[in-house]
């Protein structure tokens, strides 16, 4: 069917999207043909009750519209450096190595150094290739042992200005279960009020978003995940978001939650000392798997 | 159908459900211009694609929500048989 079809021009007809003499078109239609101008109605009437539907979900917490508006003319665009505040030379450093292993052992990003400065306040697995899943309890349980995607998500906050880092292409981590699978792909989208980091996965398909709005809270973000407008925002932005159902139906959303910067330094420093245990060199082994 | 009503008696899982069902290019489109407060031109800049054809998924994917919702409008008596479905507006 083309747009040729006045039942699918009628859709521009009743959004206000025609122009002047193909709104004249349909109005022709309408007046000559009954049936017509009740489906007209109809129409009317269901993308009201729609539209309605919808907007009981709370708004976001900024014009995402006005962020979709710059990146449909800006792809990527690296955020500004922030300055960061080291408590001491040595700390500094060992901190920041140890947390850009743990970021890097732990995600697989091996385009990290794509990102100059990152505040991540919310990390999600998701995958859209598993999204049948939802609906085959069974294969979703199969497919949770094989630790490539497990039936809920976490989230991690890790403020830290990431530096090059050594290549550890091929490598991953099965961080409490979440993904295994490699990443391969990286897209970064700069927004006026915080950056969307999409990484999408490889063979696993699992795909992990940074979702970096200062004002939003777990609770929003939550909210929306379950009411769909996550869904909807990463639907058409390339950022698969997790909306996987338990094997007893349950939808499963992420557990947003905000790590203090001392428990991830702690951890930093937890993965620095075991991978120096583990190797002599700067890259590990193939399939090297920090827990 | 009174879709008012029965949208006022949906449950918003429903209505997820009912989205989901929908072939994802639909749902996209459905979704984008609904609830995404962007123009067609915009939506068809974003999605790669001609207005034509996003108005004919556009058109589509209200079809198949219909459809998709109609189980939860004869649950609530909104509707009968089959006629009914068919019977036009509320």
């Amino acid at each position: 069917m083309s747009a040729s079809d006045p039942h699918a021009r009628a859709m521009g007809f009743i959004d206000g999207e025609l122009d002047a003499a193909e709104a004249a078109e349909i109005q022709k239609l309408i007046a000559a043909d009954p049936e017509f101008a009740q489906f007209i109605e109809e129409e009317k009437a269901f993308k009201a009750g729609l539209t309605h539907k919808l907007s009981e979900v709370p708004p976001p917490t900024q014009d995402l519209r006005r962020n979709f508006q710059r990146n449909l003319n800006a792809e990527f665009t690296p955020p500004p450096a922030r300055p960061i505040v080291r408590p001491s030379q040595f700390y500094w450093r060992s901190g920041f190595a140890a947390a850009a292993v743990l970021l890097i052992a732990a995600f697989g990003l091996f385009e990290l150094k794509q990102i100059f400065s990152n505040e991540c306040l919310y990390m999600l697995a998701c995958t859209e290739e598993h999204a049948h899943l939802m609906n085959d309890p069974a294969a979703l349980t199969a497919k949770t042992t094989d630790s490539r995607i497990a039936t809920q998500s976490v989230s991690k906050s890790i403020k830290y200005q990431i530096p090059p880092v050594p290549d550890f292409s091929g490598h991953a981590l099965n961080l409490d279960g979440l993904a295994k699978a490699p990443f391969k792909s990286l897209k970064q989208y700069d927004a006026p009020d915080g950056v969307l980091v999409h990484y999408s996965g490889s063979d696993g398909g699992v795909s992990v978003v940074y979702h970096l709005w200062p004002d939003e809270t777990p609770e929003l973000f939550n909210q929306r995940l379950v009411k769909g407008q996550i869904y909807w925002l990463a639907s058409h932005h390339g950022i698969q978001v997790a909306a996987w159902k338990s094997p007893d139906g349950q939808l499963l959303t992420s557990v947003i939650s905000k790590w203090p910067l001392e428990r991830v330094l702690k951890l930093a420093e937890e993965a620095r000392a075991d991978m120096e245990g583990r190797t002599a060199e700067s890259a590990p082994a193939s399939g090297n798997e920090v827990e | 159908m009174d879709w008012k009503s029965l949208y006022g008696a949906l449950l918003e899982d429903e209505l997820k459900r009912a989205l989901d069902a929908l072939d994802a290019e639909h749902r996209d489109v459905l979704l984008f211009t609904t609830l995404g407060e962007l123009t067609y031109k915009e939506c068809a800049k974003v999605l790669e694609i001609p207005i034509g054809t996003l108005m004919s998924r556009l058109y589509r994917a209200r079809q198949e929500l219909k459809t998709a919702l109609l189980p939860y409008a004869k649950e609530r008596g909104l509707i009968r048989n089959k006629a009914d479905q068919t019977g036009g507006a509320a």
